[in-house]
């Protein structure tokens, strides 16, 4: 059965929870021309409430990258 | 043009993705080759997407990735209906080092000594090689795998 699969990322914040939703037009993402993109930008992952996260030692906000496709995100047809 | 019952569908659908017990399909005089169905199904991340006709490459097995990817559960798939479902259980990685290859696309198989490829498809979002590192996790949620063989 071949698929395609309608899928974006959600990346969650370790601090604090937020995520982001990372799919096509987001700065995170590259437009491959073909109908499909790619995720390559990890530091145009932001949360929309960064002021409320916890900074890490470093000072820093970071994201832990969990990676998920959230459902319901992939439909597949022949 | 609809070709295939549309419950005899569902029924093959559950016999393989619900399944709990291996069973083997033997064809009669003039059928082609018996073959042995293993659950459980397992979950594939793939670096170049596989085709109709055969599979993909499969991301390379290190830093938190295995060959073969990783269980689906016990029943992988919630009931069938019309022809579509979902996977039951949430699949999840954890990367111990950077995934050199990109993630672009999945497989579903069942775990026989020679693994039978049930599903496939490409990432409309897809990670790019080195962008997962270590201690990320990679996800996908209980029902964001959707088949649809309505059209079967």
């Amino acid at each position: 059965m071949a698929s395609v699969i309608q899928n974006v990322w959600v990346i969650t914040c370790k601090n604090c929870g937020a995520y982001d939703i990372v799919g096509p037009g987001h700065p995170a993402m590259r437009d491959r021309g073909d109908g499909t993109h790619e995720f390559h930008d990890r530091s145009a992952v932001r949360h929309a409430h960064a002021q409320d996260c916890k900074p890490d030692k470093a000072g820093n906000r970071p994201f832990d990258f969990g990676f998920m496709v959230a459902p319901p995100a992939m439909q597949g047809a022949k | 043009m609809g070709m295939t019952d549309q419950t005899l569908v569902d029924k093959l659908l559950t016999m393989f993705t619900l399944n709990t017990t291996a069973f083997t399909i033997t064809p009669g005089t003039g059928g082609g080759s018996a073959f042995t169905f293993t659950p459980p199904l397992h979950l594939r991340l793939f670096a170049t997407t596989g085709s109709e006709a055969t599979t993909g490459t499969e991301q390379t097995g290190t830093n938190g990735y295995t060959t073969g990817g990783s269980t689906m559960g016990t029943t992988a798939f919630a009931a069938w209906s019309a022809g579509a479902s979902s996977n039951a259980n949430q699949v999840q990685w954890t990367a111990s080092g950077t995934w050199a290859s990109a993630t672009n696309g999945i497989e579903i198989w069942d775990t026989s000594g020679t693994p039978v490829r049930l599903f496939w498809g490409a990432l409309t979002s897809a990670i790019a090689a080195n962008a997962v590192v270590n201690l990320d996790t990679v996800t996908f949620a209980a029902g964001s795998i959707t088949t649809n063989a309505s059209a079967w």
